[in-house]
């Protein structure tokens, strides 16, 4: 397979930092109640991941490695606050609704799980990739249970008031906790079919093959 | 390890690299904030449209000789009541001006202040625009509390529009100061370091300033 499409494929579905990994899971909990929060965070660490994983990647020659981290942390602390001045400026209503969490971004552990675990290892191209498809994963993620518990917490949707029937408890913390952890659950055993299929399919094919060679 | 040795050693490179980091950030920072700041007479602009929405509102300053001057929003830091934050029980008042609308065929008279309450819980601040309504000399009631954005941002950004705020606009009565009633949950509400506490106290503050304002007249 194309390393730009198995690494892209890897941050949507295989490793998606927030149903697989269970990374980033402090804004998860925080900001799902709201499905327009919840993208907003997506796309705001969306923004800063890639942009972090670009520039970590470029000096990554340069960076000795004793002082990596400490680097890391600065560059991405410098990304959010530059973040957090484009926000404050031209989105006040998103700077609002993200409140705290905007400036949790710095601690966020895809970030600087990315750098790590990728961004110091692969090229600007490949790391670029890597940080666009893991905060999609992450977007996505967070904003399909997002809807989710605005939808039935709330009876609204974006904003938008849908019915007046809801489910209070899936507005506070501990409904987002159950329905992170029934997203995770589902999550993993659609992938789980999904694996089984991709066996299935392959061991009928080799035992034909096997048949063919033996014919 | 001699000077010219500790100039080729990994120490030098990393001490080095990590301050070539940070002094990149810190001028590429301050360049941002440059093109990025926001100014007093867009803090201002947004209070007006999130306290007034779509009604048409003039909103006036002080110009150069003590005199209303109508605020032009182009420009960045348009002049208030004040010339420096005032210090009234536990708020800091740091800007205050008057905005003039008409209110079902009837022309209102607001003092928007925007005030800091202090002593919030943890010893947390919280900044409100508070719009006081003025009839014939005289504080008659408030019109609307909004959070102002503020650059330590807590959950309590998000009461902005609740019931909370609204319960102390309207439940304004002459001469009461708004105290969080621990008993009856009244007014309670907190965020990670702050708390109505803090926003009762920087109504309280906008309150008396305008009520000095007026002479007395609260």
């Amino acid at each position: 397979m194309n390393k730009y499409k198995r690494i892209t494929l890897d941050g949507l579905i295989f490793q998606n930092p927030t149903l697989m990994l269970v990374l980033g899971t402090c804004p998860t909990l925080a900001l799902i109640k709201s499905a327009t929060s919840a993208a907003g965070m997506g796309l705001t660490v969306l923004v800063v991941l890639t942009l972090s994983n670009i520039i970590i990647s470029a000096l990554r020659k340069v960076i000795p490695n004793a002082v990596r981290i400490p680097c890391y942390i600065v560059v991405i602390a410098t990304l959010v606050t530059f973040v957090r001045m484009v926000l404050e400026k031209f989105l006040p209503s998103l700077y609002d609704s993200l409140g705290g969490f905007l400036a949790l971004i710095v601690v966020n552990c895809i970030i600087l799980g990315r750098a790590e675990a990728f961004a110091n290892k692969h090229t600007v191209l490949e790391s670029a990739v890597d940080g666009i498809a893991n905060g999609l994963g992450f977007t996505c993620a967070l904003t399909l249970m997002g809807i989710i518990c605005e939808f039935f917490g709330s009876g609204s949707l974006f904003g938008l008031k849908i019915m007046n029937f809801k489910i209070a408890m899936l507005a506070t913390p501990a409904g987002a906790f159950l329905v992170y952890g029934l997203a995770i659950a589902v999550f993993t055993y659609v992938l789980d079919c999904f694996e089984k299929s991709k066996r299935v399919k392959a061991n009928r094919i080799a035992r034909e093959n096997l048949l063919k060679e033996g014919a | 390890m001699t000077v010219k040795e500790f100039f080729k050693s990994n120490v030098f490179k990393c001490i080095t690299a990590l301050l070539c980091v940070l002094l990149a950030s810190g001028a590429f920072l301050t360049v941002c904030f440059g093109f990025m700041e926001v100014t007093e007479g867009e803090r201002l602009n947004r209070a007006v449209a999130s306290i007034y929405g779509g009604k048409e509102v003039t909103v006036y300053g002080l110009d150069e000789n003590g005199n209303d001057a109508v605020i032009d929003s182009s420009v960045s830091s348009p002049k208030g009541l004040l010339e420096k934050p005032v210090t009234i029980g536990n708020s800091d008042v740091k800007q205050a001006y008057k905005v003039v609308f008409t209110d079902g065929g009837k022309e209102v008279l607001n003092y928007l202040v925007s005030s800091t309450g202090k002593r919030g819980y943890a010893g947390g601040n919280v900044t409100c625009w508070a719009a006081i309504t003025v009839e014939n000399g005289v504080i008659s009631g408030i019109y609307k509390v909004v959070i102002s954005q503020s650059a330590s941002q807590t959950l309590m950004s998000d009461i902005n529009g609740s019931s909370i705020l609204q319960d102390i606009a309207d439940g304004y009565e002459s001469g009461i100061q708004y105290v969080p009633d621990k008993d009856n949950d009244e007014y309670i509400v907190a965020g990670a370091t702050m708390s109505s506490t803090a926003v009762c106290n920087s109504v309280n503050g906008a309150l008396s300033y305008v009520g000095n304002l007026l002479g007395g007249n609260g």
